[in-house]
């Protein structure tokens, strides 16, 4: 489902090589739901944008579905995150200006799919994560938790391969974190979605079938 | 694709009014500004008045005489006897006509003290300009030659002196003479400066032949030539005249002459670049002059745009970061925020001329230039149309650019 082979990360700063990531190798299942944990700055969220496809790696193979990524060329690059991805960030990222199911249609925009769809798609995207009244509200008019939900939609409305979170839960409390992750195990145990989740929050982390622990850019057992 | 884009630019207006304002009120000011200047300035260098026929004709109205130091310097209008002795002598011309500098002057009609403009011209002024005439005609050779008191009058003026009468065939008094009204032309715009008078009467009715001994003077000559191709040839043909072979019959020891055949942009130009001792308009100059200043003065509401639309994708960073991460290639972006950009400035645009049509009518209601009119130009249209698309490509394109190659790692964090 997604692979990682021997992928390592650095960066070039002021003449100083940064090392974020180094030698990961890494496999995911289909309908596998994962966590990744580590403390700050251990190189989780480049990971997962690796995994993403936002970030290419200095070195390494990263594979999703069958296609192992051999170009990172906008054209091509744009097209797979479009298909394969479905991200779910820490602070929501709706788009203010506008409505809720215009932001839920969103990753349909950039698909040849007809408004009339992208509506009924949008529709039931938000009727699954308990949204469907507020398809007409801006993400201002919605709680943290409900605008997660949002987010959550627009990243299942186009029927991903697996869905990235990161630290979905780390801006809410602990009652609307549990609702959000309540979301993901149904998403993950009705619809058999692959979930790669980083996390900060160990009882979170507990709650997924596997734990990946990242420490100083390399994964540990 | 394009109907989204359309849709998401006008949420995003609607949703941050006073940006959309600022933006507007930048770009219509902008361009209003630019579309009067240029209206006027088309109304000036394209007149529809007598001077319509501007491209068959020349000025000469500027006569700067010198001697071989230029230590002494004369600069005025043309002498009648420098006219005859030189100007008269040019062969390229078809016609040549000779009049006067407008002097204003009082008339004294049915009780009142009514001011008004004279111009004394010969009989070919009415052949080299094309005057619209209401009632009655210009004066002939003949009539012209005698020296015969008659005059043409603007409709501003036959008002003025004779209401709602017809003019023709009364008297007006001027200079304790009594002249024939013998024609009526439509009123016209002040900046045709060469036609412009309220009264024309033939200069040979001057009480005086004195004027005829003078080398500087208040006269202008007029060079008309059917074909505007050959005519371009009479300023060349004049200032070989000029400098090879000038008649100079002064009590001063002055033995050069500077002048010019212009037409109305190389005369402008003249009057801006003011070398006197030169036979050189800079018209080129002159030319890159004026687009240098309509480039600064667009350059800098650009440059503010910029700075606004640049701050922008700090604040629509995420939203950036969000379309890379959903699927939107670069292309795309940059395609969504031209968009948006060029339909900013359209609406801009529009209100700009919907405007600057509004104060072009003010102008003509006010009087405040005597008679301009300024009716809806398809050529004004078109410089606005293009000034618009210039405004809208150096404000949008630039963030336009920048903000779709934003990483989208980095735009999810919030910054460049």
């Amino acid at each position: 489902m997604l692979e990682l082979n021997n992928v390592s990360k650095s960066f070039q700063t002021d003449r100083i090589e940064t090392i974020a990531l180094s030698d990961i190798n890494l496999q995911v299942k289909q309908g596998e739901f994962v966590s990744v944990m580590g403390p700050s700055g251990c190189g989780k969220s480049t990971l997962l944008n690796i995994i993403g496809l936002l970030d290419q790696p200095s070195e390494g193979v990263v594979t999703v579905g069958d296609n192992a990524i051999d170009s990172y060329e906008d054209k091509h690059i744009t097209g797979l995150r479009n298909e394969k991805i479905g991200f779910i960030f820490q602070s929501f990222h709706l788009i203010h200006d506008l409505r809720v199911i215009d932001n839920v249609e969103l990753p349909l925009l950039y698909r040849k799919v007809s408004a009339k769809k992208r509506k009924q798609l949008a529709e039931a995207a938000l009727a699954k994560v308990g949204l469907k009244a507020r398809t007409h509200h801006y993400p201002t008019q919605l709680s943290g938790g409900q605008q997660q939900r949002v987010a959550i939609a627009r990243a299942i409305v186009g029927k991903p391969e697996i869905l990235l979170a990161d630290e979905p839960t780390g801006n809410l409390d602990s009652h609307m974190g549990d609702e959000i992750m309540k979301l993901l195990e149904s998403l993950h145990q009705k619809e058999n979605t692959t979930i790669v989740m980083v996390t900060h929050d160990e009882a979170m982390a507990k709650r997924t079938e596997r734990i990946i622990r990242v420490f100083d850019g390399q994964i540990v057992h | 694709m394009l109907i989204n884009y359309l849709i998401t630019a006008w949420k995003v207006f609607l949703r941050r009014k006073f940006f959309t304002f600022i933006n507007l009120f930048g770009i219509s000011l902008t361009l209003m500004v630019l579309m009067v200047i240029s209206t006027i300035g088309e109304n000036y260098f394209y007149p529809k008045g007598p001077e319509k026929n501007i491209e068959n004709t020349r000025l000469i109205n500027r006569l700067v005489l010198t001697n071989k130091e230029h230590s002494d310097t004369n600069a005025s209008r043309l002498g009648y006897k420098f006219i005859k002795d030189n100007i008269l002598r040019l062969q390229t011309p078809e016609i040549i006509s000779i009049n006067s500098g407008t002097a204003g002057t009082a008339i004294f009609h049915q009780g009142r003290n009514t001011k008004l403009l004279v111009k004394k011209t010969d009989s070919n002024f009415w052949k080299v300009l094309d005057f619209n005439f209401l009632s009655g005609r210009s004066y002939s050779d003949e009539e012209f030659n005698k020296g015969e008191f008659v005059a043409v009058i603007n409709r501003r003026t036959e008002k003025e002196l004779f209401g709602e009468e017809s003019a023709i065939e009364k008297k007006i008094s001027l200079e304790n003479q009594s002249f024939t009204v013998i024609g009526v032309v439509e009123n016209f715009s002040i900046v045709e400066e060469v036609a412009l008078s309220d009264i024309w009467v033939p200069y040979t009715t001057n009480a005086t032949t004195d004027y005829q001994q003078e080398t500087s003077g208040p006269w202008n000559a007029i060079l008309y030539h059917s074909n505007p191709d050959v005519l371009k040839d009479a300023n060349k043909e004049y200032i070989n005249l000029l400098k090879n072979d000038v008649i100079l019959d002064t009590p001063r020891k002055y033995t050069k002459a500077y002048s010019g055949a212009y037409s109305k942009l190389e005369a402008l130009s003249r009057e801006t670049f003011y070398n006197e001792h030169s036979y050189d308009t800079h018209e080129g100059l002159f030319i890159s002059f004026l687009i240098g200043l309509v480039v600064i003065f667009m350059l800098l509401p650009s440059i503010n745009m910029i700075n606004l639309n640049v701050s922008r994708i700090m604040e629509r960073s995420s939203e950036i970061g969000v379309r890379k991460a959903f699927g939107a290639s670069t292309n795309q972006l940059l395609m969504q925020f031209i968009v948006e950009s060029v339909l900013l400035t359209l609406v801009g645009g529009v209100i700009g001329i919907i405007f600057s049509f509004l104060i072009l009518n003010s102008i003509e209601a006010s009087g405040l230039i005597r008679h301009a009119s300024f009716p809806f130009n398809f050529r004004v249209f078109l410089i606005g149309l293009f000034f618009i698309f210039i405004f809208g490509l150096i404000s949008g394109g630039y963030p336009a650019y920048k903000m779709s190659r934003m990483n989208p790692v980095s735009a999810l964090k919030g910054g460049i």
